[in-house]
């Protein structure tokens, strides 16, 4: 498998009050193309941190995050989609959707724009509420509109930070599919942070464990499982005991 | 009826029983004194304001006073707006430029705008340039404050998300920022208005002026028209009252989403 962006020794240390605090010391991992790759690992360890950083959105680190040529020799384009869904609730659904693609950055015409984003209204359901304010949404809906929103700019990679955590498990379940099917229809690759065993099961092909901070890889799990899973499925539930253990493990460590 | 409105309704009469008991008091006391120099009549106050285009005092129209003092009152506020609005911005924006401007502002702040007003005469000279000096004086810093507060309250997030989808900095300003403060912006101007339409009066009583609500008010004090005056406080309370209506409609009107997160 091919590498789209590789992750070496990243270090990362912040001084908050005089205290100066280690978060990563020196992470590294690949990322495969078009593989859905999971970053778990006790709070407080860095898992958002690491997303910030491959985004741009952090500066202040140390180590080496590379992008490598994909398809046409270009270089991969990220999306990032926050754990809140971060909706500019001046604009409307449609006009959120289009944002990224009014930049200067996107070298969209308006047509092709439009098109674009009634699109992925259908896509994701929200045909009826092109015109409704975030406030009018539903907490499910709002995230998908984040969703369709990441999704206009046709990323490669996209990132995604908890971003079902606010959810009930129904519309949770609900996006998880629609992620699942959007990955396949137009083949991207996702790396999602998550703190839900069950949820990186049910969607990983990999899942990164990081140790408690000063974190580092500390395990590699392989999900060995056909889409689509079943959470009731025996092999299921033995991969998910698997991270849960570890989790809880590192828990306990936590507190001695 | 709908209970709600019939809730409404109620709350409006309660103001309106306090407005009709002070008239009331005021009458009874000016029937009781029975002194046109200490307490004028109602009747005497509201024959003012029912021929608001006749001369007053041998002198313009109360409608012609009221449109001299709007007028400046605009005027001075739009330039305070347009000066305080983008240093608002700025100082909200960048640290750097808050920590060369901040301590100049906190302490110009406090100064209640008519202490300039001498200042303002020795440099404009006597008469409407300097009342609109000192209109844009208060006007200004109400403006100023909130514009920076609105950017401070711009979420972070916002940020990242356009910065995420590649916005260059201006684009981050223009799309995110702006529009993220502008009910801060708004509530300043609604605040200033308030403080201009206060500063103009005050400025108009003052030597130099020879027309406006102020200077109306003032005048009638000199000839011991205390009708005339009563008749101009109220025109300056509902003026006041229903600039700030507006605004009010205005942020319900464009600002629903503020809150809403």
């Amino acid at each position: 498998m091919k590498p789209v962006l590789s992750l070496e020794n990243i270090k990362k240390t912040y001084t908050e009050d005089g205290v100066t605090c280690n978060t990563l010391s020196g992470v590294s991992f690949d990322v495969f193309q078009s593989e859905i790759l999971c970053i778990m690992g006790p709070s407080g360890c860095g898992k958002s941190t690491l997303l910030r950083i491959i985004e741009k959105l952090d500066s202040e680190y140390n180590g080496s995050v590379c992008k490598h040529q994909i398809k046409d020799g270009k270089s991969p384009k990220n999306a990032m989609i926050f754990q809140e869904h971060a909706l500019f609730p001046w604009l409307t659904v449609f006009d959120n959707i289009i944002y990224g693609l009014r930049l200067k950055a996107e070298d969209v015409s308006e047509d092709e724009a439009v098109s674009r984003v009634n699109s992925l209204l259908s896509i994701t359901r929200l045909d009826k509420f092109s015109d409704s304010y975030p406030r009018q949404l539903s907490g499910g809906m709002k995230q998908r509109v984040s969703v369709a929103r990441a999704l206009a700019i046709r990323p490669d990679i996209l990132l995604m930070d908890e971003p079902f955590s606010a959810l009930d498990p129904f519309t949770r379940r609900e996006l998880q599919d629609e992620i699942l099917r959007i990955r396949t229809e137009m083949d991207m690759t996702i790396v999602l942070v998550t703190h839900n065993p069950e949820e990186a099961v049910y969607l990983a092909d990999r899942v990164i464990m990081l140790s408690e901070r000063p974190s580092s890889v500390s395990k590699i799990i392989q999900v060995c499982l056909p889409y689509p899973r079943n959470p009731a499925d025996p092999g299921f539930l033995a991969v998910r005991e698997e991270i849960s253990g570890m989790v809880r493990k590192q828990n306990t460590e936590n507190s001695v | 009826m709908a209970p709600i409105q019939n809730y409404r309704i109620r709350e409006c009469l309660k103001g309106f029983a306090i407005i009709i008991l002070l008239l009331a008091s005021w009458e009874a006391a000016a029937l009781i004194i029975q002194n046109n120099y200490i307490l004028p009549q109602l009747s005497a106050i509201f024959d003012v304001l029912i021929h608001p285009f006749e001369p007053v005092l041998g002198g313009d129209s109360l409608i012609s006073d009221t449109y001299v003092s709007l007028a400046e009152v605009m005027s001075g506020f739009l330039c305070a707006a347009a000066l305080a609005i983008p240093v608002g911005l700025l100082i909200g924006w960048s640290k750097e430029v808050r920590s060369y401007l901040n301590p100049v502002i906190q302490i110009l702040r406090p100064v209640p705008p008519i202490a300039w007003m001498p200042f303002a005469i020795a440099w404009f000279g006597i008469g409407s340039n300097s009342i609109l000096f000192i209109i844009m004086v208060g006007a200004f810093f109400p403006i100023l404050i909130n514009t920076t507060d609105g950017v401070n309250s711009v979420r972070r997030q916002w940020i990242d998300v356009s910065r995420m989808l590649h916005a260059t900095q201006f684009e981050i300003i223009k799309t995110v920022v702006v529009p993220g403060a502008l009910p801060g912006i708004w509530t300043g101007l609604r605040v200033s208005f308030g403080v201009a339409w206060m500063c103009v009066v005050a400025a108009e009583m003052l030597p130099g002026a020879s027309a406006g609500l102020g200077f109306i008010i003032m005048y009638a004090y000199n000839l011991g028209q205390l009708q005339v005056i009563g008749a101009g406080v109220i025109i300056i309370g509902l003026i006041g009252l229903c600039a700030d209506m507006i605004f009010r409609m205005g942020q319900k009107r464009f600002f629903a989403w503020q809150g809403s997160e």
